[in-house]
């Protein structure tokens, strides 16, 4: 089915891009996606889409990891988009329940709901009833947000790959269980430093904030490749906030190795003590001490909390 | 991190790693700490260097490339001909750079010291308690570099760390050490205090200092000419607690030998002395050795227990044998000059630098 996308002024002066799938006839058409317009068109992980596309036709199922905002819905799409635009039937998880979910993957493929007296399916009938029907058909789940899944469905899905059927899960660090441990993976690296200023760009575009590369500079040290974030440092300078948060995973606490280096210090205590050198043995006690006393108020310090804004 | 901030943290650390406080160094240290910010064009360096930092700017993430091991490693290869001016001025700028960079591990978004990686290194963890650039917290922490930049350079320009907590303990094995450094090139004083061995009188007095005579022990004289050992050995007439050591003027330090083959000790001396004689030598001529002299048979010499004897007679038959520490020339003609002797003597002559 070819693709359509629109960019649409909503009312409230808000603009959409809406992404269709249309019958070649044209009767038929089916929403794909709807996003801000001041999300990119462009795919800046083109190698990773190019490698998930081409294990999908190989009728090979993957997981993609990746941080929370580094683009997997994005790509997701995107993927959707082009197996769409294939002529594949794909079918794509929107958050729910089990049986939202399940009925929802049943109603994209066209797969029947009720059973003969016309009563719906309960979710082991809709589980099983998916299940034949992918046997003899071929379609692409795309399940996004998949570490939100619960275990039956994880179970279903386990199922589904030992027959065959290509599966595309994206998930934000899932646990290494079942599912997840079974596929192979692709992990989402940060960005490169263009792509996240490119993306820095349209978001500021899109706001009609005109920001110097001095500006963008010092907002990017933010964003350690994460486009979610590179588009949130943008709105948090348009709104005047001087975000100082460092959400992203790249990060290092480098505490340790700090103390590491001022206790090698603690040597010269021993090269007093080999020289009979007793100022240099005192003295050497003296950093020893201050050493370990600064160890204990940097690791007596607060801890950062997990939660935002602690 | 503010500029003066950069600039105080790199000549405090440069002027402490490197234990200097040469102000070439220190201020090469200084302006190289502020080329890593190169990379925006508000700062001070970014504005001087203009068109590469709108080139980086454009590109990188503010603190990533040049704020990396990377940069500190092209940054060193390019200045390397430096060192043809001097190693230390390579140093200097080196650690002035390094430490440019890495004092913004402290502020809120950290720093990409592994670039081309993204990791950014920060420390500590929680970020409520890093530094944001030009915040009461950070003119807190330059308060306080500043004396530390202060105390470091007074430190090194007094001759170190470990002689600067020597002067400050007054540890007696600390005070010799200084001394066996300095001696030859500076008159030093001792401040002593302690007891005398004998008369266990509290003593807290300054004496100039001859020479050392071992680990333990220092040769002193007080202002009459009186020479002591001071130390911790039992031999010491003044047994000391603390021992302070002052540098009173740089010296030159002459050293020369007299040989005597069975000849009269005055004659030798006298002669020497005309060759040696200047007006600054007088009372810092010291002789030592041993001597074997002749017909020694009615000669005596006073020994004190309150004092410390440079000259020392081992009596024989006929002939005796005298050792001579650091005798001061008049001494020696006084007890010996009438003897005839051979042996061998080192003259040490200390004079003030004009």
């Amino acid at each position: 089915m070819p693709i359509k996308r629109h960019r649409r002024k909503l009312a409230n002066g808000e603009e959409k891009i809406y992404t269709y799938a249309v019958s070649a006839d044209g009767t038929k058409r089916h929403s794909l996606s709807v996003r801000d317009s001041s999300d990119s068109l462009q795919i800046y992980r083109a190698r990773e889409f190019r490698r998930i596309v081409a294990a999908l036709q190989a009728n090979s199922s993957l997981l993609v990891v990746g941080e929370a905002g580094c683009g997997k819905t994005f790509l997701a799409q995107a993927i959707t988009a082009e197996l769409t635009e294939m002529n594949f039937q794909v079918a794509v998880t929107q958050p729910g329940t089990v049986k939202q979910i399940l009925s929802d993957i049943a109603m994209q493929l066209g797969v029947d709901t009720e059973d003969l007296e016309g009563k719906t399916l309960s979710t082991m009938g809709l589980m099983k009833e998916i299940a034949d029907w992918l046997l003899v058909n071929t379609a692409f789940l795309i399940c996004d947000n998949a570490h939100r899944f619960p275990v039956s469905l994880r179970c279903w899905l386990d199922q589904l790959h030992t027959q065959g059927q290509p599966i595309l899960l994206l998930a934000t660090y899932p646990p290494a269980r079942d599912i997840f441990l079974k596929l192979p993976r692709i992990e989402l690296e940060p960005m490169a430093d263009k792509a996240t200023r490119a993306i820095m760009l349209e978001a500021a575009a899109e706001l009609n904030l005109e920001l110097t590369p001095a500006q963008l500079a010092s907002l990017q040290q933010r964003v350690g490749g994460n486009p979610m974030l590179a588009k949130r440092v943008v709105r948090e300078e348009y709104l005047g906030l001087d975000g100082q948060a460092l959400d992203h995973t790249q990060w290092l606490d480098i505490t340790p190795y700090i103390i590491a280096a001022l206790m090698c210090l603690v040597l010269v205590r021993f090269i007093g003590l080999g020289f009979n050198n007793k100022s240099l043995y005192l003295l050497g006690g003296i950093i020893t001490v201050s050493v370990a006393v600064i160890r204990i108020i940097l690791y007596s310090l607060p801890r950062s909390k997990g939660r935002l804004g602690q | 991190m503010m500029s003066r901030t950069h600039i105080v943290l790199a000549v405090a650390a440069t002027s402490l790693v490197l234990g200097t406080a040469d102000p070439v160094v220190l201020s090469l240290s200084a302006v190289s700490s502020q080329l890593p910010d190169v990379d925006t064009t508000k700062s001070f360096s970014g504005r001087v260097l203009f068109p590469l930092s709108s080139y980086l700017e454009k590109r990188f993430a503010h603190r990533s490339i040049t704020h990396s091991f990377l940069a500190l490693a092209i940054f060193a290869v390019i200045i390397f001909p430096v060192t043809f001016l001097g190693y230390q001025y390579w140093w200097g700028m080196v650690s002035g750079y390094f430490w440019g960079f890495f004092g913004d591990v402290f502020t809120k978004s950290g720093v990409a010291l592994f670039y081309p990686s993204k990791v950014r290194a920060i420390c500590p963890a929680n970020p409520r308690l890093r530094l944001a650039t030009g915040s009461s917290a950070e003119w807190f922490v330059l308060f306080f570099l500043v004396i530390f930049a202060i105390l470091s350079i007074h430190i090194n320009s007094a001759g170190g760390i470990v002689r600067s907590f020597n002067q400050v303990l007054g540890l007696p094995s600390g005070a010799i050490e200084t001394v066996n450094e300095d001696a030859s090139r500076y008159l030093l004083k001792a401040h002593i205090k302690g007891r005398n061995a004998i008369t266990q009188e509290p003593i807290n007095k300054s004496y100039s200092i001859i020479q050392p005579l071992n680990q333990n022990d220092l040769l002193v004289k007080d202002e009459l000419g009186t020479t002591y050992r001071v130390g911790n050995s039992q031999e010491s007439q003044i047994v000391a607690s603390q021992m302070k050591i002052e540098r009173v003027a740089p010296i030159t330090t002459t050293v020369t030998n007299i040989f005597l083959d069975d000849e009269e000790i005055y004659t030798a001396l006298i002669e020497e002395e005309k060759k040696l004689r200047t007006p600054n030598s007088e009372l810092r001529t010291y002789l030592s050795g041993t001597l074997t002299i002749f017909d020694a048979d009615d000669l005596i010499l006073p020994t004190h227990i309150d004092r410390y004897d440079t000259i020392t007679l081992q009596p024989g038959s006929d002939i005796a044998y005298a050792r001579l520490i650091a005798a001061s020339p008049q001494d020696v003609v006084r007890l010996l000059g009438d003897y005839y002797a051979s042996g061998n003597l080192v003259v040490r002559i200390v004079e003030k630098k004009p």
